[in-house]
């Protein structure tokens, strides 16, 4: 049974209400990350280099995206929850939602101790992985559809 | 009101290589694309995303998507674009606002 029903150029949601309504935590989850937290492991996760080893090329790249990047965030968490409540998802809050639940792993996956570069993937029990993992199931059928679409 | 892109107004160029009729000692060869990116494996983001992103990004078809995402997984690493300074920040910052962990090197 599939989630998402493709209609044309926009996609209807077809996910029972249970899984609706935990979907929607990711906007609560991500809310929560604060980006210049030291402390917690899921806003370092989400802070990205893009000059390893440069400092001072780093600290320009940082200045001149990081208000960007939040913001772009920003506003494919409101595309995601305007077309979750509307039902319908148009191609850019498709690509939307993607993120959005790809964010939401990474910042579950770090907050459960995770390293990005060695861990052996999400467990499999515990509520915050059982949550990621149903993230990653609707991202992967989602993907699934757009990948195939004509 | 329109948001400005972090990197709206900055030219994005190509550094073309030119040709001399001899070799020139004096002057140090640019390379014509001197900046590479390069996508880092990570136990999280699924392996069908990562295809997405490459195809979505950068207009890869999807065998060659699927390539690079593979070797990203076995390999730990894959350059999936290159350029000039300005266009290799440009795909390194939407690599992360994908959630896809990314660097730039210089080739």
């Amino acid at each position: 049974m599939s989630g998402f029903c493709r209609r044309g150029p926009e996609i209807d949601l077809d996910l029972p209400e249970e899984e609706l309504g935990l979907l929607v935590l990711a906007l609560p989850l991500l809310a929560g990350v604060s980006p210049d937290d030291p402390a917690d492991p899921a806003a370092r996760r989400l802070r990205y280099r893009a000059h390893a080893g440069d400092e001072e090329a780093e600290a320009r790249f940082r200045e001149l995206t990081a208000g960007s990047l939040e913001a772009d965030r920003a506003a494919d968490r409101q595309r995601f929850a305007s077309s979750l409540q509307r039902g319908t998802l148009g191609p850019e809050d498709a690509a939307s939602w993607l993120r959005v639940l790809s964010e939401a792993r990474l910042a579950l996956a770090a907050r459960l101790g995770l390293d990005r570069e060695r861990g052996p993937g999400l467990p499999a029990r515990g509520g915050a992985a059982a949550l990621a993992h149903l993230f990653g199931c609707v991202q992967d059928e989602l993907v699934g559809l757009l990948l195939t679409e004509p | 009101m329109t948001r400005l892109h972090p990197f709206a107004g900055r030219t994005v160029t190509e550094v073309v290589p030119r040709r001399l009729d001899r070799p020139d000692g004096e002057q140090q060869a640019e390379p014509a694309r001197p900046w590479q990116v390069v996508v880092w494996n990570d136990p999280v983001n699924l392996m069908s995303y990562v295809v997405w992103v490459f195809r979505r990004l950068f207009g890869y078809p999807v065998e060659e998507a699927t390539r690079l995402m593979l070797r990203v997984h076995r390999e730990g690493r894959a350059v999936v674009s290159a350029g000039s300074l300005e266009k290799a920040e440009l795909d390194c910052y939407r690599l992360h606002h994908h959630g896809l962990w990314a660097t730039l090197e210089r080739t």
